[in-house]
C-alpha cells in the first residue's frame, strides 16, 4: 500500500521542472513517425499520478495517436477541445504509476 | 469491443487492382456486419482523399469509387497513415467522406485490443 504522494505546496516532478512547466506539452507540428510516442510518455511519467497534463497538437495523426498511447499506457483521457486555428488540445490524467527507461 | 478488421491497401492509382481489392474485401466484410477498416498507407493515401478513386478501375472488377462508396455507406472507415499523408501535403482538409488521417499508436491500440488485420493485396 503506497502513502500518498500527491505533492503539498508547489509540485515538483523528478526531473526538477515545476508543474506548471512539465503539465503542458505543446507538440507543436510533430506527427506520428516525429518521436512524439516516446515524448510523450517521458512527459506524463514526469507528472504526479492524479494529475493532468494538457498536450496540444496540430498533426492530424497526432490528434489520434496522443489518446492512443495515453490509453494504451493506462492513463485515463479527460477531454479533447478543438481550437479554432485547427490545433487540438486533449487533457490527459496520470492514471498508472509505471515509469519507462527511454 | 467489438473487433475490428483492418485492411491493408498500399497502392494507389499506379495499381488499380492492387488499390481496389482490399476495399472490395473489406467492403464484404462490413456487408456481413463487421467493424471494418481500410487502412491506406504509402501511395494509397491518395485514394481517400476528395476525388482520390475517381478513374481508378481494373478492367474485371468493380470501378473503386463505387466499391468506396458502398463500403462507407455499409459503415465502413478508411484510415490514412499520417506519416505517409505529410509528404504528400495531404491534410484533414483533403479528406474524403468515411476517411480520416491516423498515426501507428491508432492502429497498434485496436490490435492491442483484438483487432486482426488483413492483407489482401
Amino acid at each position: 500500500m503506497h502513502a500518498d504522494s500527491r505533492p503539498t505546496g508547489t509540485p515538483s516532478s523528478p526531473d526538477g521542472h515545476d508543474a506548471d512547466e512539465t503539465a503542458n506539452f505543446d507538440a507543436g507540428d510533430r506527427g506520428c513517425g516525429d518521436g512524439l510516442a516516446k515524448e510523450l510518455r517521458q512527459r506524463i511519467d514526469a507528472v504526479a499520478i492524479g494529475q493532468q497534463l494538457t498536450v496540444t497538437v496540430r498533426d492530424p495523426s497526432a490528434k489520434a495517436d496522443v489518446p492512443s498511447v495515453a490509453r494504451m499506457l493506462g492513463h485515463r483521457v479527460l477531454s479533447e477541445e478543438p481550437l479554432p486555428d485547427g490545433r487540438l488540445v486533449i487533457t490527459l490524467e496520470r492514471s498508472d504509476d509505471r515509469k519507462a527507461d527511454l | 469491443m467489438t473487433a475490428k478488421l483492418i485492411f491493408n491497401c498500399t497502392y494507389g492509382s499506379e495499381d488499380p487492382e492492387r488499390a481496389t481489392l482490399p476495399f472490395i474485401a473489406a467492403n464484404v466484410a462490413a456487408s456481413a456486419g463487421q467493424d471494418a477498416v481500410v487502412l491506406c498507407t504509402i501511395e494509397a493515401v491518395r485514394l481517400g482523399t476528395n476525388g482520390g478513386t475517381d478513374g481508378v478501375a481494373y478492367e474485371g472488377i468493380p470501378a473503386l469509387a463505387d466499391v468506396y462508396a458502398e463500403f462507407i455507406g455499409n459503415g465502413g472507415q478508411v484510415w490514412l497513415c499520417g506519416v505517409c499523408a505529410k509528404p504528400r501535403n495531404i491534410t484533414e482538409d483533403d479528406c474524403a467522406k468515411g476517411a480520416q488521417i491516423v498515426g501507428a499508436a491508432k492502429v497498434v491500440e485496436e490490435v492491442v485490443a483484438g483487432a486482426k488485420t488483413v492483407a489482401f493485396a
